[in-house]
């Protein structure tokens, strides 16, 4: 198999890996939460083939340690995963390794008023801005 | 919203009314490597989005590049200061200067 490229997101959304993936009644708010999880990876399988998704999971961390968007203050819960696909080049747009990610997620609609911590203004993806409440970094090639 | 187009279609351009600031980036050798891996232009440009929606992004040359950002907080493009301060603190000993043309 030719050289994977794995790629870390950080995020200010409960993309909680549940594994409701139907209705449950009473289950609704871990239904909601695979629902993000699910958005997220659709976005990511718009323009790549996703080799393994690597579910880190939730933090508490001060976030001006991480690249979130300057309207948020002080500690706050981050969700982790990292991901690779075959063909970095797919997320490039020109010399913004990550342009194209970042196109697909802006504007696309989360569910909030679950775990999260950090309030965006309105139920939306910002992977940039002030609101930016989703990033992605390449980490290594595997 | 109304989209305006404009240069007599020969190169059509939509516009959406979002108030743009430019700015240089200086940075020494910020034009070497640039598209490796957590490269510097990458690390100052991921912090560059922590206030703005990036526009439009240069090529790095000569050991800079210039970037138009929108939505940015106004309390963090007050003058470049701020936004230098923010790059600073992803990559020590680089400058940021408004851009007018």
């Amino acid at each position: 198999m030719d050289l994977l490229h794995r790629y870390t997101v950080h995020t200010l959304i409960d993309i909680t890996k549940t594994g409701v993936v139907n209705y449950i009644k009473d289950h609704e708010k871990e239904r909601n939460q695979q629902r993000n999880w699910e958005t997220v990876l659709q976005l990511l399988s718009l323009r790549a083939q996703l080799i393994y998704v690597d579910y880190i999971g939730v933090q508490t961390a001060n976030v001006e340690d991480f690249s979130f968007g300057i309207n948020y203050k002080g500690e706050h819960k981050i969700w982790t995963f990292n991901f690779a696909i075959e063909h970095e080049e797919v997320f490039a747009i020109q010399h913004d390794r990550y342009g194209a990610l970042k196109q697909d997620f802006r504007l696309s609609p989360i569910i909030l008023g679950l775990d999260e911590t950090a309030k965006p203004g309105i139920p939306l993806f910002h992977p940039s801005g002030p609101n930016k409440n989703i990033y992605f970094i390449q980490t290594k090639n595997i | 919203m109304a989209l305006t187009r404009v240069n007599g279609g020969a190169a059509p351009v939509v516009t959406t009314g979002r108030s743009l600031a430019m700015y240089t980036v200086s940075l020494t050798n910020v034009h070497v490597s640039y598209d490796g891996v957590d490269s510097d232009f990458e690390k100052l440009v991921r912090a560059i989005e922590t206030v703005g929606t990036v526009e439009v992004l240069g090529t790095p040359s000569s050991g800079a590049f210039r970037v138009a950002i929108s939505g940015a907080a106004p309390e963090a493009t007050a003058g470049s200061a701020s936004l230098q301060g923010i790059c600073n603190t992803a990559v020590s000993g680089t400058t940021v200067a408004a851009y007018t043309f």
